[in-house]
């Protein structure tokens, strides 16, 4: 039970986190080209693990499916986080 | 209570996450300051929220590893004390069951290997009949004579040989004279 609690709110805080870098962007445009540089280098980022699952599999000591579950998760945080600013009045 | 907390916190969270961008307008600066700030708290309590999560987990970890140490504990007890109560019963039955081989054991543990057993037993094996019986005859003679026998009728009664002249006669007396004079 607390241990889920604790994954809703691990993916809560990605997708406020989200939500903020693009209340950042919407403040000026050199912030904006910020963000989306953030988000392109964690776009990067997320598909290198992708790649590098079996050596970070090793790096982090943990198994291949929490590393996946990890990645779809934080993906549809971040995701979620910026269409919830996009679609905001 | 602290996972009432939780609830709480992710509740919170989750509110002022979607709340602030739908309800108030990106266009008027206050609305969007306060936007931002309440994202800020929205992390904030959402953060608190995973870190009691966490910790609470941890505890209950320990707790059910607790419980289970204490089960395994109590059911090993209940395991060895009906070991030794089907131990003692086992025993009992065998002292029921078989005295003769206690009681050998018992002699076994009193004398031992035996060595001190044996040759008291050797020497009662060899002392002769007659030697017994000769010995029973010299009691029996002088418990008669005691009581104020005669040595004709003692005689009579030990060796069934009536008085007279005859050889049987003869050997028994010499035998009463020679038990009589030995005590």
């Amino acid at each position: 039970m607390t241990k889920a609690i604790a994954i809703i709110n691990d993916f809560l805080m990605l997708a406020v986190a989200s939500s903020f870098l693009c209340w950042l962007a919407s403040l000026h445009p050199q912030a904006l080209a910020l963000v989306r540089a953030i988000y392109i280098i964690f776009a990067v980022l997320w598909m290198l693990s992708w790649v590098l699952d079996d050596w970070l599999v090793a790096r982090l000591k943990i198994k291949v499916l929490d590393l996946q579950g990890i990645l779809c998760l934080g993906l549809a945080a971040a995701v979620i986080g910026l269409g919830v600013m996009i679609c905001r009045s | 209570m602290s996972l009432l907390k939780i609830s709480v916190l992710t509740v919170s969270g989750f509110a002022l996450w979607i709340a602030p961008p739908f309800i108030l307008s990106r266009k008027i600066p206050l609305h969007n300051l306060t936007t931002g700030l309440a994202l800020l708290s929205s992390w904030a309590c959402c953060f608190e929220a995973r870190r009691v999560a966490v910790k609470l987990n941890q505890v209950e970890e320990f707790e059910a590893m607790k419980e289970a140490v204490i089960v395994a504990d109590t059911v090993d007890e209940l395991a060895t004390s009906a070991y030794i109560s089907e131990q003692q019963r086992r025993i009992e039955a065998e002292q029921i069951l078989n005295p003769r081989e206690q009681l050998e054991r018992a002699l076994a543990l009193t004398y031992g290997d035996g060595d001190e057993l044996e040759p008291d037993a050797q020497k009662q094996l060899a002392e002769p009949d007659a030697e017994r019986s000769e010995n029973d005859r010299a009691e029996r003679a002088l418990q008669l004579k005691a009581k104020g026998w005669g040595k004709g009728k003692i005689i009579l009664e030990l060796w069934g040989v009536s008085k007279g002249g005859s050889e049987k006669y003869k050997a028994a007396e010499a035998e009463y004279k020679r038990l009589i004079g030995d005590s």
